[in-house]
């Protein structure tokens, strides 16, 4: 790595930034050279730049134009063919593209791959997650990008079946995976929470051994009369681990954690997923893409 | 006020779970007097039978309709085979006692239609042994009916055991002989994992599949039309030689919005501290709810702990047997329905079967 940092611009909602920028004075080799509501208002404040943290699509696409690496949270599009031209723009453009805000970056699910990798939880047999928030009005894409990420790091390939159950105008979802040798998942999102906090819980069970991660156990008690109400612990996004990898990926200090292929096999698989919803039908995938038996 | 005698039971057969007819007898309510299977059956069921009429200080009949006739009794408690189950029943109901059967129903829905045709047409009562009234599912039930999360749309079951069976999947080679079922499951009655005792192998889904679908039934009152599963023998080489599942997934559809998913499988003694996570799930149009079966419980750490030892031991749970018990006294008594009747005991056999070819086929599948 050289030994002037990567100056990046963070891009997002003004409530988040400050925090934000604070914790990625944690992350070595980058600097927070400026936040900003937009990448209009970033380059409007004429600060040079590196690379930019965004949350949304078009403000990467603007990144993109402008000849500065990229780091957008996910999901990177809202359809396969929106994703397909931001990368191919990257590529022409000659700077690095990846998709943060990902539930594999989350501390315990770090910990829950590495066992995996290492071979101590057995071949991969079952993944259950249940993703409840009272966010709604959130797209397809935006509600599962992460979580079939996950479903694919964790089982190193896409799914070969998959079904999806919605009720409410797809309020609910409901998506079951099956990968070959018998791996499966079950994954359920509700946006119907009362307003407050939502809850998580993961779960994935080897052929020799089995990680829980759920808000259920990382719970604490607070007495305020009344019945107690649930504390639960903010295990972080993983933000400083995630912007750790993207600036070694940039820098080339480290082969990219994120390519091109994961994330159009994510966004094919989520273009299936929204089929499956519409037809109550089980697709299996045929060289890429999702067809009915 | 002196309490009515006991209902006099006949244990009709018990070689696989005792704790059917142990939980039955903690009840004063009722009396075991009684055991009886039939002559033909092979040595080592009529050598358990003996052993558990022994132990109770009653006899044990070689001849099923013999004990009925000579023995005054008015219910059944089932515990063969699983295969056996519904013939059992069947005959018990036509002999006019109230039956209690162990789980699974049986492998084949059109036996439990059998069982269903008889126990109505005899009017009397049949219980389904359950896990329902373990005090997480009575206080899941209790909030669900003040309505405090809603009306349910989606209900989640995990239900996993971490239990062995045999050795680890791929450990065998290809010139070893396949593990036999029977002899398997007759070996694992010392340490009570012989759920799928019998001649015909069971997965996962129909040994233990009868309890998670029980609480779904007993939460939201109804069952499921339409499953999608994955199934897969991942953990256990008696499961792949046997051609059955100790993994399995299921989507669950209603008849109405009610969506719902069960989670089940014999993960092996290395995947859990205790018995196995076991968890419910349920939203509702005001909110969730998040449960672990297994609460209330103690958390027991200390040294030479053998390693078969629970640490952390559930509290209350020996009152399922009882309210069980108490439960199907009260319908024999009220005439009311057990808390896991007949016609839903036979619809849960259904839903596994439809789980089980939705499993084999890849389909979705209507549920029969």
């Amino acid at each position: 790595m050289s030994d002037s940092p990567l100056q990046l611009a963070l891009i997002g909602p003004a409530d988040d930034l400050s925090a934000q920028a604070e914790a990625l004075r944690r992350v070595r080799g980058v600097r927070v050279a400026v936040t900003a509501e937009s990448m209009d208002a970033a380059a409007g404040e004429n600060i040079e730049f590196d690379a930019a943290a965004v949350d949304s699509s078009a403000d990467a696409g603007r990144a993109i134009a402008a000849g500065k690496h990229v780091l957008v949270r996910a999901p990177l599009a809202d359809s396969l063919e929106e994703a397909e031209a931001l990368l191919e723009a990257a590529r022409e453009a000659g700077v690095f593209l990846a998709v943060g805000g990902l539930p594999v970056n989350v501390p315990a699910n770090r910990v829950i791959l590495d066992r995996l990798s290492s071979g101590k939880l057995g071949d991969p047999g079952l993944l259950r997650v249940h993703c409840w928030s009272g966010e709604s009005s959130r797209s397809l894409s935006s509600k599962l990008y992460g979580h079939i990420d996950l479903a694919i790091r964790f089982f190193g390939s896409s799914p070969a079946e998959l079904y999806c159950v919605a009720r409410g105008d797809q309020s609910y979802l409901q998506v079951h995976l099956g990968f070959t040798g018998g791996g499966m998942a079950v994954l359920d999102f509700s946006d119907r929470l009362p307003e407050g906090q939502g809850y998580d819980s993961l779960s994935m069970i080897g052929s020799s051994g089995a990680a829980y991660s759920d808000d259920h156990h990382n719970t604490h008690l607070l007495f305020a009369g009344g019945n107690p109400a649930a504390l639960i612990d903010d295990c972080g996004e993983g933000l400083v681990h995630e912007v750790q990898g993207f600036v070694e990926a940039v820098t080339g200090e480290e082969t990219p954690g994120i390519d091109s292929e994961v994330i159009l096999t994510v966004h094919r698989v989520l273009e299936a997923i929204g089929r499956s919803s519409e037809s109550a039908g089980v697709l299996h995938d045929r060289g890429g893409t999702y067809e009915p038996a | 006020m002196s309490r009515p005698d006991p209902i006099r039971v006949l244990v009709l057969s018990v070689v696989k779970h005792d704790y059917v007819a142990r939980g039955v007898a903690s009840h004063p309510g009722f009396e075991l007097v009684v055991v009886a299977d039939d002559p033909d059956q092979p040595d080592w069921v009529h050598e358990r039978n003996d052993e558990f009429a022994r132990e109770h200080g009653i006899p044990y009949v070689r001849d099923v309709e013999k004990a009925i006739a000579e023995h005054d009794v008015q219910v059944a408690v089932v515990s063969s085979e699983a295969e056996r189950h519904c013939d059992l029943s069947v005959r018990a109901a036509d002999a006019g006692l109230h039956v209690i059967q162990d789980k699974p129903m049986s492998n084949s829905v059109s036996e439990c239609d059998r069982v269903v045709e008889a126990v109505e047409r005899n009017n009397v009562k049949f219980l389904m042994w359950n896990r329902n009234l373990l005090p997480a599912l009575v206080k899941a039930k209790e909030v669900i009916d003040r309505g405090d999360i809603g009306t349910p749309y989606a209900i989640h079951v995990d239900f996993y055991f971490a239990k062995d069976a045999g050795p680890p999947k791929g450990s065998l080679g290809p010139d070893d002989e396949p593990l036999d079922w029977l002899e398997f499951l007759k070996a694992a009655h010392a340490t009570g994992a012989d759920g799928g005792v019998g001649k015909e192998p069971m997965g996962e889904l129909s040994i233990e599949g009868c309890y998670p679908l029980a609480y779904i039934a007993l939460l939201c009152g109804k069952e499921a039309v339409r499953v999608f599963a994955r199934t897969t023998a991942h953990f256990h080489q008696l499961c792949v030689d046997n051609d059955v599942e100790d993994l399995a997934t299921v989507t669950l559809e209603f008849e109405d919005e009610l969506v719902g998913s069960l989670a089940i499988g014999r993960i092996g003694n290395a995947s859990h501290p205790d018995i196995g996570e076991i968890k419910i799930h349920v939203l509702g149009s005001k909110g969730a709810l998040v449960m672990s079966e297994a609460r209330p419980e103690v958390s027991i750490y200390y040294r030479d702990q053998p390693e078969t030892e629970f640490k952390s031991q559930r509290l209350l749970a020996e009152d399922n047997d009882y309210l069980l018990a108490d439960n199907f006294l009260r319908a024999i008594e009220e005439d009311s329905p057990s808390i896991l009747d007949v016609r839903t005991s036979r619809n849960i056999t259904a839903m596994v079967a439809a789980a089980i070819e939705s499993g084999r086929s890849g389909k979705v599948v209507e549920v029969g």
